[in-house]
């Protein structure tokens, strides 16, 4: 489909092209008397030609001149108005009369070296030297295969003479003069990125795009650099290399490295080489004729390559090479058709100049993606590595944090540690001593002894206050009836022990350790000192439903009136250690009928307790 | 280092550092007749060296000693003369040490200081096979032998039998469960006896036989150890 429509418009602009010459009062001058001088041969007799006539078709690629007599219409309408010619293509160098009167530089003065027949000539013709019946007289001289001769000769009124004239001129110099300016722009910014990324590709343009400057820029310039044919040389080089190039970009961009493609490609610029020399220099133009075509079928390979790599890949980038190379393959059959092969396109120019544009654009195209998905991707990556420094962050906070739990862990252990050995070697010690020299002297020291005893028990139970017990309420218990064992033996009280299994509880702190030791304590020191129990029950147990485990101690001593103010500071220590717990403890006592104390504390201990009391044993006002 | 040997009496090696302690333990000893203190030893050296010339039936180690741990002293006695009684003395809390020393091979401890107890009691008491057990040591045993065991199956392309028998470690039966259980919450031997029906006599033997297999296991766990390090291959190979 886009191939039908660039036919489509190929063929309108040709067809415009062709007409544009024939509007207005102007006179389309198509014949001409000729007399044609060789060089080396004397002068031909003159002959009636049809123009345009091409120099190269009619020498035999030799030097040489022509005479050209053209018959100028009176232009009876255009009346006053001054009058011109305009020529489209004329050279290589050229003279103009007008009834035997010099209107151009003489021929003389100009040298073979300027090449006058690149741009179309607008010349003004002086009233007075028009009589109503004029005679033209066209001079040119020719070098062979530099494309001289003669085109058809537009006359009229001169406004509308140069009306023709600059639409001509615009289309082929100006417009030439765009090209060189874009291509070498391009190509010198294609080198930059080339200079700094490294990328073949922007290098293969970038030679591309300049070459294609100095090719086209030769439109530009009557005096080439290098006289002819070596110039002649240089410019269908330059032309072959373009090509080549075109074709190596494609190639580049679709990613295609193959091997046999680059012997190819270096078997065709020696070719090129050879054929631009064999061509201009030795005269066999028809091995250029052929080297066109095959430019055109390398051409055509490459746009196949590019279109089923785009068909295949959907890639935008590979899409618009292979349509900008069918554009180009189409613009080359067309210019080597219309322009090297038809006869009386003479004069007309060459469109493929301005395919290099569309391949700027598919260019620019290309590195404007690839620098967006370029930036896209940037912008991923640094997403990503920001996700991953987070994460590492994260990482290395938690491991910060669980380390530094493990540092107070292991802290408080050794602090613990610390705490029992210095009970151990210091206070426990010494009380021990102390203990042994009353011991084996009775008589005296009964009450010193037994305060001792008291002492050193109650260090036991803070030193058992910190000892681990996961949470197991149960063992706390067991380990205090452990250690009331001999002092409750010793005061023959008979200990009724109803613990039963009790589920782990979350938050027993050595500080919650001490007020369960120390609400047993008063309650049993209680029973003994002032109640003279002889038995005590201790009962334990879950209740599942208020999440709640209840300690029960009942004696059966002698009670007392809960109202009576002696007892009141006991029984508020026990019940201010039951708070400590999250808790609660209620007291049941009658005069004679023993005491029964319930503690309750919740399954789940608060956060941060009362901070307990200091630890009393005997004070039991 | 003092040695006296005297035939027919039960031969006791003592290891404490403090000159106090010692001076107890030896009138302790010496106030038996059918005791006799075979050595004593105040340091791991002088320990090391008595159990390479005496071959004592009981040995009362002291663990904090001025060269070292007592524990040397009882992986060594244990690995030398598995039927000598090892018994450690121990200051109430130390209950971590006292599951290291039962590990390293002890089998029972003196509370130093327990009132109304003499010394000699305590080691007749253990001799007769009545080491004591507070509700902690049996809260810790309950953890560490309800543990499965290190090893499980042994890999299937090993010779069965092989990896399983080198350290196979001993759990915990039903009964030592619920024995341990009840110790741990604080009930006596005689109540635990009552409450499962059974004599103290067996309670006591339980215990004993608990603290064997806490020794066995830690030797398990320590095989275990070294067969995930490797150490062990070669042996096991063979």
């Amino acid at each position: 489909m886009p191939l039908l429509l660039i036919v489509l418009v190929l063929s309108l602009a040709a067809a415009l092209d062709a007409g544009a010459a024939t509007a207005g009062s102007i006179v389309t001058l198509r014949e001409a008397l000729v007399t044609v001088t060789v060089a080396g041969q004397p002068a031909a007799a003159p002959t009636r030609v049809r123009l345009p006539y091409r120099w190269d078709w009619v020498s035999g690629q030799r030097d040489g001149q022509a005479l050209f007599q053209l018959r100028l219409d009176p232009l009876m309408d255009a009346g006053d108005e001054p009058r011109a010619i305009y020529i489209p293509k004329i050279g290589n160098q050229f003279a103009v009369r007008i009834n035997g009167a010099l209107v151009t530089s003489p021929l003389d003065a100009q040298g073979l070296h300027v090449d006058f027949a690149k741009a179309p000539r607008f010349i003004a013709i002086p009233k007075a030297l028009l009589r109503g019946d004029d005679l033209l007289e066209i001079t040119i001289h020719a070098q062979a295969l530099r494309r001289g001769g003669l085109s058809i000769v537009y006359f009229g009124v001169e406004s509308d003479v140069e009306r023709e004239f600059s639409a001509a001129y615009r289309w082929r110099i100006n417009g030439s003069l765009i090209v060189v300016c874009i291509s070498s722009v391009v190509g010198l910014f294609a080198l930059l990125l080339w200079s700094q990324q490294r990328d073949p590709l922007f290098m293969i343009f970038g030679v591309a795009e300049l070459v294609w400057a100095f090719r086209v820029g030769d439109v530009l310039i009557d005096r080439p650099p290098l006289g002819w044919p070596a110039w002649g040389v240089a410019m269908a080089f330059a032309y072959a290399l373009y090509v080549g190039l075109t074709a190596r970009l494609t190639m580049q961009v679709l990613a295609i490295e193959r091997r046999w493609f680059l012997l190819v490609w270096r078997a065709y610029v020696l070719g090129a080489v050879g054929v631009s020399l064999a061509a201009f220099n030795q005269g066999y133009l028809i091995l250029w004729t052929l080297w066109l075509g095959l430019m055109i079928a390398l051409a055509v390979l490459c746009a196949g390559v590019a279109l089923q790599a785009a068909w295949c890949s959907h890639r935008c980038e590979q899409v618009m090479v292979a349509l900008a190379l069918w554009v180009g393959v189409l613009v080359g059959i067309r210019d080597w058709v219309y322009v090297w092969l038809t006869p009386d396109s003479f004069g007309d120019s060459s469109w493929v100049r301005y395919v290099s544009i569309l391949f700027c654009l598919t260019m620019g195209f290309i590195i404007a993606d690839r620098y967006t998905r370029a930036v896209r991707e940037l912008r991923a990556l640094n997403q990503t590595l920001a996700e991953r420094v987070a994460e590492r962050e994260r990482q290395l906070a938690a491991s910060f944090e669980q380390t530094r739990e493990v540092l107070q862990q292991a802290a408080a252990l050794a602090e613990r540690q610390r705490l029992m050995r210095d009970m151990h070697d210091g206070l426990g010690s010494r009380l021990s001593g102390a203990l042994n020299v009353l011991r084996n002297d009775r008589r005296s020291h009964t009450a010193a002894m037994e305060y001792i005893s008291e002492a050193l028990e109650e260090l036991k139970l803070t030193v058992d206050s910190l000892q681990d017990y996961g949470g197991d309420l149960g063992t706390i218990l067991g380990n205090l009836r452990y250690r009331l064992q001999d002092r409750l033996r010793v005061a023959g009280v008979s200990l009724l022990w109803r613990v039963s299994a009790l589920p782990p509880f979350e938050r027993l702190t050595p500080t919650c350790v001490r007020s369960i030791q120390n609400l047993m304590l008063e309650v049993i020191t209680n029973a003994i000192q002032h109640g003279a129990a002889t038995e005590i029950t201790v009962t334990a147990r879950f209740d599942a439903e208020a999440n709640r485990a209840w300690i029960e101690i009942e004696d059966n001593g002698r009670g007392f009136d809960l109202n009576a103010t002696r007892s009141g500071h006991g029984l508020a220590l026990i019940k201010q250690r039951a708070q400590e717990l999250g808790g609660a403890a209620i007291i049941d006592a009658d005069p004679g009928g023993g005491c029964r104390v319930r503690a309750w504390l919740p399954h789940e201990i608060p956060e941060a307790p009362k901070h307990p009391s200091p630890l009393t044993v005997t004070d039991s006002g | 280092m003092i040695a006296t040997s005297v035939d027919q009496a039960v031969q006791v090696g003592l290891v404490e550092d403090q000159p106090d302690a010692m001076r107890r333990m030896a009138a302790a000893v010496r106030s038996q007749p059918d005791m006799h203190a075979q050595f004593r030893a105040a340091s791991v050296a002088e320990a090391k060296e008595a159990l390479a010339q005496f071959r004592p039936d009981v040995l009362l180690v002291d663990l904090g000693l001025p060269d070292g741990s007592g524990l040397e002293v009882i992986a060594l006695a244990s690995q030398q003369y598995p039927a000598c009684e090892i018994m450690v003395f121990s200051m109430f809390g130390d209950e971590a040490l006292v599951l290291a020393s039962i590990e390293a091979g002890a089998s029972g401890y003196i509370l130093k200081d327990t009132p109304g107890v003499t010394l000699e009691e305590a080691i007749r008491q253990i001799r007769s096979g009545g080491s004591p057990m507070s509700p902690i040591i049996a809260r810790r045993l309950l953890q560490r032998l309800r543990k499965s065991p290190p090893v499980g199956e042994p890999p299937r392309d090993q010779a069965p039998g092989q990896l399983a028998i080198a350290v196979e470690a001993p759990t915990l039966t039903e009964r030592e469960t619920e024995i341990l259980v009840l110790i741990s919450r604080g009930y006596t031997y005689a109540e635990v006896a009552g409450l499962l029906s059974v004599s103290i006599h067996t309670i006591q033997t339980h215990i004993k036989h608990l603290y064997g297999k806490l020794s066995v296991h830690s030797r398990a766990e320590a095989v275990f150890e070294a067969s995930k390090m490797g150490l062990l291959r070669g042996v096991l190979d063979e």
